[in-house]
C-alpha cells in the first residue's frame, strides 16, 4: 500500500513540476511571490543578487541589493501631457512606470519579444514608439528571423508587401495551432531548476560548486567570463568574438545595410500605422562600455548612418562620458545611475514633443 | 528534450511509473508512444509531421510488401524507399547539393544561382529513417512479418530512448519486445540506472568539459601551437566518444528499465588494435546496418577483390555523408575507407584483446582515428587543412587552451577512470543493495560536483 501511494505521489509531484514549468501564467505568478520573499521556500536571492551572480554563483562577486535600488522620480515637467508613449522593450525597461517619464497622458509597455502586438493609438495625442533593445540582440533581432515576427503579426495591406523578403523559416509554415505551442515552453529546464532547486537554503551547494570550479580551474560556470580583474561578470556572449551578441564580433558593411534596411522598413510600417515618431534605443553592453578596447562599434556606425530612418534616444555617447559606475558588477543589467540617465535622455524627446509641434 | 536536462529526468520517471502500473500491453505502448511524440515534439514540435509522414508511409509499405509478391513487391520497397531517402534528402542534401551546383556555375563565370531553401534539419532523421529502412527491406526479405498493429509499428520507430541519435535498431530485436512485456524486474532496473548514470558521468563529466577546450582550440587554430592543436585532437576524440556512447548508456538505460533491451551501439573503440576492429567497435548500429543493407547486396567480398574494395568505399563514402552534408564527412568517410581496404587488420573481440601486446598497435589506431576525427569536427576542408599541417609543420602559437592545466589533468584522469573502468568492468550490474546505493549517490555527487553544465547538445543530435 504504502509503495502504491509513493508511486502516485510521484506521478503527480513529476506531472505537476512539468505543467507548472510549462505554464507561462503559472511561473510568473510562482516567481512574484518567491522572488520577493525571505521565506525558506523563497527566490529571494534570484532577485536581488544580480541575473549573473545566479549564473555563475560566485561568492566574491555577490553583491546583495535590492530591487528598491531602482528610484523612479516623477520628472521636473508641468507642461502639457500630449504624448501618448508606447515602449516596445526588454528587460531593461519593463520595470519603469509611466510616472518616470515626462508629459506622457498614457503609457503602454509590450514586451519586445511578444508574438502579438497590436496598438490602440489614439491620434488626438501624439504618438510615439520607442524601440527599446539591449545592444546584445540588435544585431540577431533587426537583421534576421525575428523581426518577419513582428511586421507580419501587425502588418496591414499595402505593407504585405513588404514581408516576402524577410527570411521564414520552413517548420514554421507547418499547419500548427499557435496553442500547441504551450505545451513546449522552451525555457522548461530553467523553470523546472528554478522549481526544484532554486530556494534560498540550497544556495549554500551552488556558491560552494562555483567557488571550486573558480579556484581550481578558474573559470565560472555558467555562461559568464569573469573581467581580468575579477571584479566584474560579463555575459559570455558579449565576449565571444564568433557570436553576434558579442561586442567583438566585426560587423560588415552588408550586414549593417540590412540591419538599416529592416529598421526603415519598420519605420515606414509603424509611421503608416498612424505614429508621428519612432525612436531606436540600444542599451549598450556593459563590455562595450567598461572595456571597448576592440568594440565593433556596432552602435555608433548605426546611429551616424544617414540612411537610418528611426529617431535615436542616444545613451550610448552619455555613458562614454559618464563618471558614475553605470552597470551593476554581477548583472547584465544598469544601476540606478545608469537607468536615470536613459530615464532623462527619453524625457528630453518628450518634452520636445509636448512644447513643439515639429521635431528634428 | 536532451537527456541531460532535467525535463527529461522528470519526464522519464513519470513515464516509466505509470508504463509500470499499467496492466496491459497495448496500453503500455500507447503510453509510450504518447510520451515519445511528447519527447519529439519538445525539439521542434512541427516536425512530428515529417516523422509521422514517414512512419505511415512504411507501415503501409510494410503490410503492402508482405501481400504482394513479384515486381509489385520490390515497387512497395522502392517506394518506401524513396519516401525516407526523399526526406532525408530534402532536409539534409537539397542545400548543399545547391551549394555545389553554385560553385560549379561560377566557374564557369555564370552569374546565376540556385536559391537556397532556409530550413532546419529535423532532429535525428537519419536516425529513424534509417531504422525504418530497416523494416521494410527486413519485411522484403521475408527475415521479418509485417506489423498490422499500428501503434506497435509507430513505436518501433519512435521508442524514445532511442529515436534521435540511436542505437539504430532492428525489428527483429525490437518488435518482440514490444509485443510481449517481460514484467518488472528489480535487477534491469538497477542495472538500467547504473547504466544511465554512467552514460550522465561520461557526457557531463568529461565530454561537455572536454568541449570547453576542443572548442576553444579549433575556434582559434590558427593561434593555437602544434601542442594544442595535438591536445585539442586527442581531446576532442574522447569527446566525441564520451558524447555520443554516453548518449547510448542513457538510452540503453532507459530501456533496460523498462525491460527492454536495445543493442549495443560501442565497445571499447579506443582500444581497437586495428581499423577493421574499430570499426566493429564504433557506432555498431550504424556500421552494422551499411554492412546489412548495403555492403552485402553489393555483392560483399563475393564477387572477387576488386568489388570487395569497391564496396568497402561505397560503405565508408556513404557512412561519411550520412554524418553530415559536408565534404569533411565525405573526406573522413573516404579516408576510413582507405584506411580499411588497405590497413585492415583482422577483427579482435574486446573480451580476447591483450592489452600488453597490443598496445602499440592500439596506441597507433588511436592517433589515425584522432587524426581523422580533425575531418569530423573542422568547418570546412581548409579549416581542416590548416588544423593537420599545423601539427606537422609544429605550428608556433599559443598554449592557451580554453581550460587551465589543473583542469587538463583532470580531464585525462577522468578520461582514464572512464577508460579503465569500460575495459575492467564492462557490466553494469551491481548485485549487492548496499553497494548499489553508495555507487548511486556517489555519481549523483560526482555529476553535480563535477559535472559541466553549460546546456550543450550531443553532436549526434545533429546528424
Amino acid at each position: 500500500m504504502l509503495k502504491k501511494t509513493v508511486i502516485y505521489a510521484l506521478i503527480i509531484f513529476g506531472i505537476g513540476v512539468l505543467y507548472i514549468s510549462t505554464s507561462r501564467d503559472v511561473m510568473w505568478r510562482i516567481s512574484q511571490e518567491r522572488n520577493e520573499t525571505d521565506a525558506w521556500w523563497g527566490a529571494h536571492d534570484v532577485n536581488h543578487l544580480g541575473d549573473m551572480v545566479n549564473l555563475a554563483y560566485l561568492d566574491d562577486i555577490k553583491q546583495f541589493h535590492s530591487s528598491r535600488d531602482y528610484a523612479f522620480h516623477k520628472p521636473e515637467y508641468n507642461g502639457s501631457s500630449n504624448v501618448n508613449l508606447y515602449m516596445n522593450g526588454d528587460s531593461y525597461t519593463f520595470k519603469i512606470p509611466d510616472t518616470a517619464f515626462a508629459g506622457v497622458n498614457r503609457y503602454e509597455y509590450v514586451w519586445i519579444y511578444s508574438k502579438h502586438i497590436k496598438y490602440n493609438l489614439d491620434t488626438t495625442k501624439k504618438n510615439i514608439l520607442i524601440l527599446e533593445n539591449a545592444e546584445r540582440y540588435v544585431r540577431i533581432f533587426f537583421g534576421g528571423l525575428d523581426l518577419f515576427k513582428i511586421v507580419y503579426d501587425s502588418a496591414k495591406g499595402p505593407h504585405q508587401a513588404s514581408i516576402a523578403k524577410f527570411p521564414k523559416v520552413y517548420y514554421a509554415s507547418f499547419p500548427f495551432p499557435d496553442s500547441i505551442g504551450a505545451f513546449f515552453n522552451p525555457n522548461i529546464n530553467q523553470n523546472i531548476e528554478y522549481n526544484l532547486f532554486n530556494y534560498n537554503f540550497l544556495n549554500g551547494i551552488r556558491i560552494a560548486k562555483a567557488s571550486f570550479n573558480y579556484k581550481v580551474f578558474n573559470r565560472a560556470s555558467g555562461n559568464v567570463q569573469i573581467s581580468e580583474d575579477g571584479k566584474q561578470l560579463f555575459l559570455k556572449e558579449t565576449i565571444d568574438s564568433k557570436r553576434q551578441e558579442s561586442s567583438y564580433s566585426p560587423v560588415s558593411d552588408e550586414e549593417l545595410t540590412n540591419i538599416i534596411n529592416n529598421l526603415n522598413t519598420i519605420y515606414d510600417h509603424y509611421r503608416a500605422e498612424g505614429f508621428d515618431e519612432l525612436y531606436l534605443a540600444m542599451i549598450p553592453n556593459p563590455v562595450t562600455i567598461i572595456n571597448p578596447e576592440g568594440y565593433n562599434q556596432l552602435i555608433p556606425r548605426l546611429q551616424n548612418d544617414p540612411r537610418l530612418k528611426i529617431k535615436l534616444i542616444d545613451i550610448y555617447s552619455t555613458y562614454q562620458n559618464a563618471d558614475t559606475v553605470l552597470y551593476r558588477p554581477g548583472d547584465s543589467h544598469w544601476y540606478n545611475s545608469g537607468m536615470q540617465l536613459w530615464i532623462k535622455e527619453v524625457n528630453k524627446m518628450l518634452v520636445k514633443w509636448n512644447d513643439t509641434t515639429e521635431v528634428n | 528534450m536532451l537527456f541531460n536536462s532535467l525535463q527529461f529526468l522528470i519526464f522519464f520517471l513519470v513515464v516509466t511509473l505509470i508504463f509500470f502500473r499499467l496492466r496491459t500491453q497495448r496500453s503500455r505502448i500507447m503510453l509510450l508512444l504518447v510520451a515519445s511524440c511528447y519527447f519529439y515534439m519538445s525539439f521542434v514540435y512541427q516536425y512530428i509531421l515529417i516523422l509521422a509522414f514517414t512512419t505511415i508511409v512504411d507501415y503501409i509499405a510494410g503490410i503492402l510488401i508482405e501481400k504482394s509478391e513479384g515486381r509489385k513487391r520490390k515497387a512497395w520497397l522502392i517506394a518506401s524507399i524513396i519516401a525516407n531517402v526523399g526526406v532525408l534528402v530534402f532536409y539534409k542534401y537539397f542545400n548543399f547539393l545547391v551549394d555545389n551546383i553554385n560553385d560549379t556555375l561560377h566557374l564557369f563565370d555564370s552569374s546565376r544561382e540556385i536559391p537556397y531553401l532556409n530550413i532546419i534539419l529535423p532532429i535525428g532523421l537519419s536516425f529513424h529513417t534509417f531504422q525504418a529502412m530497416s523494416y521494410t527491406i527486413e519485411v522484403y526479405w521475408r527475415k521479418q512479418k509485417a506489423e498490422y498493429h499500428f501503434p506497435t509499428y509507430a513505436l518501433y520507430v519512435m521508442f524514445y530512448p532511442q529515436l534521435v541519435a540511436g542505437p539504430i535498431e532492428r525489428p527483429q530485436n525490437i518488435l518482440p519486445q514490444l509485443q510481449q512485456y517481460k514484467g518488472y524486474d528489480i535487477n534491469n532496473i538497477r542495472e538500467g540506472i547504473s547504466r544511465m548514470l554512467w552514460g550522465y558521468f561520461k557526457k557531463v563529466v568529461i565530454a561537455d568539459r572536454l568541449a570547453l577546450a576542443v572548442d576553444h582550440i579549433f575556434a582559434n587554430s590558427e593561434q593555437t601551437s602544434w601542442v594544442g592543436l595535438c591536445v585539442g585532437g586527442i581531446l576532442y576524440s574522447f569527446q566525441i566518444y564520451c558524447d555520443f556512447s554516453g548518449y547510448s548508456d542513457i538510452g540503453i538505460g532507459a530501456a533496460r528499465v523498462m525491460n527492454i533491451k536495445l543493442m549495443e551501439n560501442f565497445k571499447q573503440p579506443y582500444l581497437a588494435p586495428n581499423i577493421t576492429s574499430f570499426w566493429s567497435r564504433w557506432h555498431i548500429s550504424l556500421s552494422s546496418w551499411f554492412r546489412d543493407y548495403v555492403y552485402i547486396p553489393l555483392g560483399g567480398n563475393r564477387k572477387g577483390e576488386t568489388k570487395r574494395k569497391r564496396n568497402i568505399f561505397v560503405v565508408f563514402l556513404l557512412s561519411g555523408f550520412w554524418h553530415g552534408a559536408n565534404w569533411t564527412f565525405g573526406i573522413w568517410g573516404f579516408l576510413h575507407g582507405v584506411l580499411a581496404t588497405f590497413l585492415p587488420g583482422k577483427k579482435v573481440a574486446p573480451s580476447k584483446l591483450k592489452f600488453g601486446r597490443n598496445a602499440i598497435n592500439i596506441l597507433a589506431t588511436f592517433c589515425v582515428v584522432a587524426l581523422l576525427w580533425i575531418f569530423f569536427r573542422a568547418e570546412n576542408i581548409g579549416h581542416a587543412w590548416q588544423y593537420i599541417t599545423g601539427i606537422f609543420t609544429l605550428q608556433d602559437g599559443s598554449y592557451n587552451i580554453g581550460i587551465n592545466i589543473t583542469e587538463l589533468w583532470f580531464s585525462f584522469f577522468v578520461i582514464g577512470v572512464m577508460l579503465w573502468r569500460e575495459y575492467k568492468l564492462p557490466e553494469h550490474k551491481i548485485n549487492s543493495r548496499s553497494k548499489y546505493i553508495v555507487y548511486v549517490s556517489g555519481m549523483i555527487a560526482v555529476l553535480y560536483f563535477f559535472g559541466v553544465f553549460e546546456e550543450n547538445q550531443f553532436i549526434y543530435f545533429q546528424f
